[in-house]
């Protein structure tokens, strides 16, 4: 109902009844206490300035109307409140709150019976609502019947009901105070059930007794009253206890109205949710419109974008195109130059992977190996090899290893190859192996020129020797047994200078053939052990004897602690020694040839020192070298003294039995030192343990290549 | 008297042995090749032979061989004499059965003397005289 509804209703006459229902009436100070505190919840005292008017008013209304125009009041404030929503209001109260909270503020108790049931508990409030309207009735009922019979009907309808105890009397139904508290006990439908109970037999009663058009005019006194005063609930509560099969008009009414009421609440809501849905609705769509426009506009400048892109992309690949066409083509130059090259060496080449197949092989490889058909891994080579070398097996020992291997002369079949095998590692850390490279030489044909050179070195030297033997025999002889025949002492020079050639001569043919074994590994150590020190005595005094003629000293210091025996062929440790007393001695002028000892850890030293010219220092790493001396250039080879061998073949012998020779020092016009070690002999003059392969051998006796000048 | 057979196929080489062994007080008899010196030695019975290596037709080590394989002349002492030097071959002659082995070239001819001597010394001690 709007506000302005309920103001009418307020002087509407249509409903007051004829005779007014019996109000008891409010204390007045409470009444107005209640008032100014409801009014008091109003904010915005504009809204209730109407109403505090007619507030006012009704206080020059009759005061049989009063108590009514004040609940009415009430009523209509109450809904008011509870229809308002702050700031409007102080704060938002439901019905039930909004009397709990008033009844707070007043004392209800103060108030008339018909207002103050408002702020009853719910089941004292049902109680009294629902005696109140047997007022009339009762006076009624005794008025025709008399008390007695009231109270018979009444006693009979509530018995064993919550409200038995009461108290009837002809101005209406009462309860002691004593039992007031107790309806909380009792359930509402029962307090209900028990005023239906009541309400049927008194209508019953009076319908018998003048017939149910008065007994329904009793009964709706109390009901109009109702509907034109209280809250629509509390009608519905009265009908609910009338008797059924009268009011139903009024019910319907109440139900439908209800309903009504329901229904529009219900519409109301679903149309608000309706509404907010739309307009949320409506919102996304404009969002999603605005999204959608940007969108578009975003897709446009895409579009234009990726045309440009295109046209870009269009040109940057003809232009790559054109790039790779002429690099392909310089790559294809650059592989056939390189295939060219790789197939014109005459080195055999082979390029494997990692996995050991084969990426390139060369003509010169296939040739070298007799390789006609196509070969795919490394493995199948090794048949070629004569399975001579583990093919696979160096690939992983590169590969482990980082480090080249190089398998000299490999015999297969007639042929001799060397084999060279390297890693290729991608970078330099040597992280990544990509393969193998393999190299074969063929060298046969050095080998079978080695060879010829070799025999014919040995040929020739042993062919030499046979007519040496001849001239040095008859030159010795004739210095033995026939010099006094040579009268002319002219002759005996020139037989002593043959003689001396003829030696010279033995000598270089001894080295040459010497240099020829060492080389090639043929020469044969006699390995012994040896009292160093006593070899180099003997040697000594040989060379006494017969060396020295310049009043050169040539002395052998004692060793400062006694020597161990070394292991090593004696007869070629005294070549070494003549080898090296002999140089001292030949370039020597004054003072003389030192040899001192030395023990160093597993080997022993021979120290051989002069006080020579001494070595200039450019010649001094072109010592142990093949025809090399102590001089210039090769014009300036002092032909008279030595071969140019001799200290080359020391150090291929002193090395064979593995020990070392070397310059010690040499001073221009003070002098030089060589020394050579000799491994230490173990127990039992053993050999030691590290050495080579061809020591060990026994003695057999040769003699030693020659004495003397 | 001990005798020294000599087998060498070169001419001035053995002209050389026949000047120095006249010095000695042993016989010499020198023969140019291998089939001379197998019969000569049969003959002779000399103490001592000394045997080229290198010659023609027959070598060295196959006189020593046939020398060896005769009873008649096995027992003969044999020393190889050459110009090669080479183990391998040293080896091979010694076990065919020489006793030692001379570089010619390297060796003076006094040191020769003196070897065929203490051979012929000792030879001597060890067979009862002829």
């Amino acid at each position: 109902m709007s506000f302005w509804d309920i103001l009418s209703s307020l002087f509407r006459s249509s409903d007051t009844p004829r005779r007014d229902v019996r109000l008891s009436p409010s204390n007045p100070q409470t009444l107005a206490a209640l008032f100014t505190h409801i009014f008091a919840l109003f904010s915005d005292s504009t809204r209730i300035t109407s109403v505090q008017k007619q507030y006012s008013h009704i206080g020059s209304v009759p005061s049989e109307e009063k108590e009514r125009e004040y609940i009415r009041l009430y009523v209509t404030l109450e809904q008011l409140v509870v229809t308002s929503k702050p700031p409007s209001v102080q704060k938002e109260f439901s019905v039930a709150s909004l009397r709990e909270y008033l009844g707070t503020k007043v004392q209800a108790h103060d108030l008339g019976t018909h207002i103050g049931l408002l702020f009853l508990p719910v089941n004292m409030q049902a109680v009294t609502f629902l005696r109140l309207g047997l007022d009339d009735v009762c006076l009624f009922i005794t008025g025709s019947l008399g008390l007695s019979r009231l109270r018979e009907i009444t006693a009979r309808a509530v018995e064993g009901t919550p409200i038995e105890p009461m108290e009837v009397s002809e101005l209406g139904i009462s309860f002691p105070s004593a039992v007031d508290a107790d309806f909380s006990k009792w359930s509402y439908s029962q307090i209900l059930s028990a005023y239906r109970a009541l309400y049927s037999a008194c209508f019953e009663e009076i319908t018998s007794s003048v017939g149910s058009a008065s007994a329904i005019e009793i009964f709706s006194r109390y009901l109009k009253f109702v509907q034109s005063v209280y809250p629509q609930d509390f009608v519905g509560l009265l009908l609910d206890v009338l008797p059924t099969g009268e009011f139903e008009a009024e019910r319907t009414l109440y139900t439908s109205r209800e309903d009504l009421e329901r229904q529009v609440q219900e519409r109301t809501r679903e149309v608000q949710t309706a509404q907010k849905t739309l307009e949320d609705k409506l919102l996304t769509i404009e969002a999603k419109n605005k999204e959608s426009e940007d969108n578009k506009r975003a897709m446009l400048n895409l579009l234009d974008d990726a045309k440009a892109l295109e046209e870009e992309l269009i040109a940057q690949k003809a232009s790559v195109e054109a790039k790779v066409n002429d690099r392909t083509r310089e790559l294809s130059e650059e592989k056939a130059k390189l295939t060219a090259s790789i197939n014109s060496l005459e080195i055999g080449f082979t390029l494997v992977d990692s996995n050991g197949k084969i990426v390139t092989i060369n003509s010169a490889m296939r040739h070298i190996l007799g390789i006609e058909k196509e070969v795919q891994n490394i493995s199948e080579i090794e048949e070629y090899l004569a399975h001579q070398v583990n093919i696979v097996g160096y690939q992983d020992k590169t590969k482990k290893e980082a480090k080249s291997q190089r398998i000299p002369d490999v015999t297969i079949g007639t042929k001799h190859i060397d084999l060279f095998i390297a890693p290729i590692f991608l970078d330099r850390d040597k992280t990544e192996f990509l393969g193998n490279v393999i190299l074969i030489t063929d060298i046969s044909d050095a080998k079978a020129l080695e060879r010829s050179r070799d025999e014919f070195f040995s040929i020739a030297s042993h062919e030499l020797r046979t007519p040496l033997t001849a001239i040095r025999g008859n030159t010795a002889l004739i210095k033995e047994y026939y010099i006094e025949s040579l009268k002319d002492p002219q002759l005996v020079e020139m037989v002593d200078d043959i003689h001396q050639s003829s030696v010279r001569l033995i000598d270089i043919v001894n080295d040459f053939l010497d240099v020829g074994r060492l080389e090639q590994n043929r020469m044969v150590f006699h390995n012994e052990g040896v009292d160093i020190s006593v070899l180099v005595d003997s040697t000594l005094k040989e060379y006494q004897v017969t060396g020295s003629r310049r009043n050169l000293h040539i002395t052998a210091e004692r060793p400062s602690e006694p020597l161990p025996g070394v292991f090593g062929d004696k007869d070629k440790l005294r070549q070494v020694l003549i080898n090296l007393i002999g140089n001292a001695v030949k370039f020597t002028i004054t003072g003389g040839v030192t040899i001192r000892f030395r023990g160093k850890g597993d080997f022993v030293e021979v120290e051989v020192a002069d006080t020579g010219r001494g070595i200039p220092y450019e010649n001094q790493s072109l010592l142990f070298r093949k025809f090399t001396q102590a001089g210039d250039s090769i014009f300036t080879r002092d032909t008279t003294k030595g071969t140019g061998l001799g200290l080359y073949i020391s150090k291929l012998i002193i090395e064979g039995m593995g020990g070392t020779i070397r310059l010690v020092r040499s001073v221009p016009e003070k002098g030089s030192a060589f020394a050579f070690t000799v491994p230490v002999a173990r127990d039992n003059n053993n050999p030691p343990v590290k050495l080579g392969e061809h020591l060990g051998d026994q003695a057999v006796g040769l003699l030693p290549p020659h004495e003397g000048v | 008297m001990k005798s020294v057979l000599i087998i060498e196929d070169d001419p001035y080489v053995l002209r050389f042995y026949e000047r120095l062994f006249a010095h000695a007080d042993y016989h010499i008899e020198l023969v140019a090749s291998g089939s001379e010196g197998l019969v000569k030695a049969k003959t002779l019975l000399p103490s001592l032979i000394l045997l080229d290596l290198m010659m023609p037709v027959m070598d060295g080590n196959e006189v020593l061989t046939k020398l060896k394989a005769d009873e008649v002349t096995r027992d003969i002492s044999v020393i190889m004499l050459t110009n090669f030097g080479e183990e391998d071959m040293v080896k091979k002659s010694v076990a065919l059965g020489a006793s030692t082995f001379l570089i010619k070239s390297n060796i003076p001819p006094d040191k020769l003397l003196l070897v065929v001597e203490q051979y012929v010394k000792s030879l001597d001690t060890k067979h009862a005289p002829s």
